[in-house]
């Protein structure tokens, strides 16, 4: 019951943060946000092309 | 007559931009998400997360040529067939819903015969909200990890919708 309860915890915190990272970079893209606070919050951009 | 917009690099946003005939300008971006690894027994790499923003405001008319070019990024990043990929929507943003089906739809016109998409619809629970979360992952069929990403984006989902 706990696992479970924890499990659920830590998606939905999960969830929660690819959704606000997306709104972040969003927000970046569209120059309102520096890319301090994405550096800030984790957000690692890629280049895998 | 081109069949897509040549795009490039920008090192400083770390986006592929290209700009359409009527001058509005896309940027997509990769970001590492490891939302998969905490429902996930194991490790899992090479999951990213696509963002693809429009950056002008303007209305613009249909232009087949966008989605052909989004085709071509997206199959840039499937050469290393290990790479999987979620798109994800909100309804934070008032748009989820139609940005998931026209993505939806981008996926079934496009020639991206050796990736496979799958959906989850989530219902979330926040601060005593429901909101519901629309999300795809897309895998090339040649992945060799496509048991445990399968597992644990599927696990997400049932773990969030059940009661």
């Amino acid at each position: 019951m706990n696992n479970k309860t924890t499990n659920k915890e830590a998606i939905m915190k999960s969830i929660t943060r690819m959704v606000s990272d997306k709104a972040m970079v969003r927000s970046f893209l569209k120059g309102n946000t520096p890319i301090e606070k994405l550096t800030q919050k984790g957000i690692k951009f890629a280049k895998p092309i | 007559m081109p069949n897509q917009y040549n795009y490039i690099f920008n090192k400083a946003t770390s986006s592929y931009n290209f700009t359409t005939k009527n001058n509005i300008e896309y940027k997509i971006v990769f970001i590492v998400d490891e939302t998969l690894d905490v429902a996930s027994e194991v490790h899992i790499e090479n999951i990213y997360q696509i963002v693809i923003e429009k950056i002008t405001d303007k209305v613009e008319p249909f232009d087949s040529l966008v989605s052909k070019t989004i085709t071509d990024i997206i199959t840039a990043f499937f050469a290393n067939v290990e790479n999987a990929l979620i798109y994800v929507c909100s309804e934070n943003d008032e748009k989820a819903e139609s940005r998931f089906k026209v993505f939806s739809r981008w996926y079934r016109n496009s020639s991206l015969e050796s990736v496979t998409k799958v959906d989850n619809i989530i219902n979330c629970e926040s601060e005593g909200n429901i909101f519901i979360i629309y999300t795809s992952l897309l895998y090339h069929n040649k992945n060799s990890n496509v048991e445990n990403i399968l597992e644990a984006y599927h696990k997400i989902e049932k773990i969030l919708n059940d009661k």
